[in-house]
């Protein structure tokens, strides 16, 4: 899921400066499961931003990320003087898109892509650096968990099992060595990895998926 | 001052009510007091809406270790914590007070409205 957490307060005071009518919308998808940005959320800004001397009315659409979904709050949308969107990046920017003139603010910092592990811990899996490789991996991937993004790894510096770099963190390469030798593949990692292609990473350009097959 | 007030049904509410009767509560005026089943379910945006119509919300619940649904103050307590700093942050000058009683001690009712007598 997308990870995000909600902006301090004061941030989201300062963006809504002058504004009175402020929609908060809340996405009912990732930010939900995350305890950030769904309609528990949505309520609780608004609900703060009243006690403020706003006039703040809140929602939440089943998936900020998808016009289809974005067009039920319509409505609400066009009462506002201003939106606090508490999608993610993705949310926003397809409100924005959506409505032109009214002016959409995030009213979350969108973090990572991650799991929850445990209630209210959620952690990093996947950077979408676009050629996923875990299986080479024992399915841990180093990309993602690793703080040196290492493919031939352990660092120098792993202690313990622990990172180097957080040590309040697994070393990813302890994880990857001992699920290999879980799985009778240890010898695999005597392989040497090739430099990881970074083109179908976001360090390329804006990326797209197009499947021809379902256009019409 | 005006007061709302808000208590489990098994501690709070009873021992609030008490409390009025015995004229603890008279700190504010307008003095308001729900129920709801049990802290437990206390939502921040709850707490935001109680206080709209209020400078001061007096959260009442089972002293922690005898609530009778287990967690029920423990979880309370943390979102009552976690609403107040909100407030704080954004600069809204109302207050969320917890206290524990029961019906037969409410002297923690009156501990903590000490307070407000003290500092208004």
């Amino acid at each position: 899921m997308i990870v995000g957490e909600r902006k301090p307060i004061q941030e989201i005071l300062a963006v809504l400066a002058s504004s009175r009518r402020v929609l908060v919308l809340g996405c009912g998808a990732c930010v939900t499961v995350c305890l950030s940005g769904g309609e528990r959320e949505a309520h609780e800004v608004a609900a703060l931003l009243n006690l403020r001397g706003y006039e703040a009315e809140y929602g939440v659409v089943e998936r900020q990320c998808e016009k289809e979904f974005v067009m039920h709050a319509r409505e609400a949308v066009t009462r506002a003087e201003t939106v606090l969107s508490l999608a993610c990046g993705v949310g926003v920017q397809t409100l924005a898109e959506l409505f032109p003139r009214v002016p959409v603010f995030p009213g979350l910092d969108t973090t990572f892509m991650g799991a929850p592990l445990e209630v209210g811990l959620w952690e990093e899996r996947c950077i979408g650096c676009g050629e996923c490789i875990v299986h080479r991996f024992g399915g841990v991937c180093p990309v993602a968990r690793c703080a040196k993004s290492l493919l031939n790894g352990p660092c120098g510096g792993s202690k313990n099992g622990r990172c180097e770099v957080r040590p309040e963190r697994d070393c990813a390469w302890q994880l990857i060595y001992d699920r290999m030798k879980f799985l009778g593949r240890l010898e695999e990692l005597l392989d040497i990895q090739p430099p990881k292609d970074w083109s179908p990473s976001r360090y390329g350009a804006q990326r797209k998926t197009i499947r021809e097959d379902v256009r019409v | 001052m005006k007061i709302r007030a808000l208590g489990c049904e098994r501690s709070g509410f009873p021992a609030l009510l008490k409390a009025k009767k015995e004229g603890m509560l008279s700190v504010g005026d307008c003095l308001e007091v729900f129920s709801l089943p049990c802290l437990g379910v206390v939502s921040e945006a709850m707490l935001f809406e109680l206080l709209k119509e209020g400078d001061l919300l007096l959260v009442v619940g089972c002293p922690p270790g005898s609530c009778y649904n287990e967690w029920g103050s423990t979880l309370a307590e943390k979102k009552i914590r976690r609403a107040q700093n909100l407030l704080d942050e954004a600069g809204v000058k109302r207050k969320i007070l917890l206290a524990f009683a029961t019906e037969e001690k409410i002297g923690e009712v009156a501990k903590v409205l000490q307070d407000v007598r003290v500092s208004p």
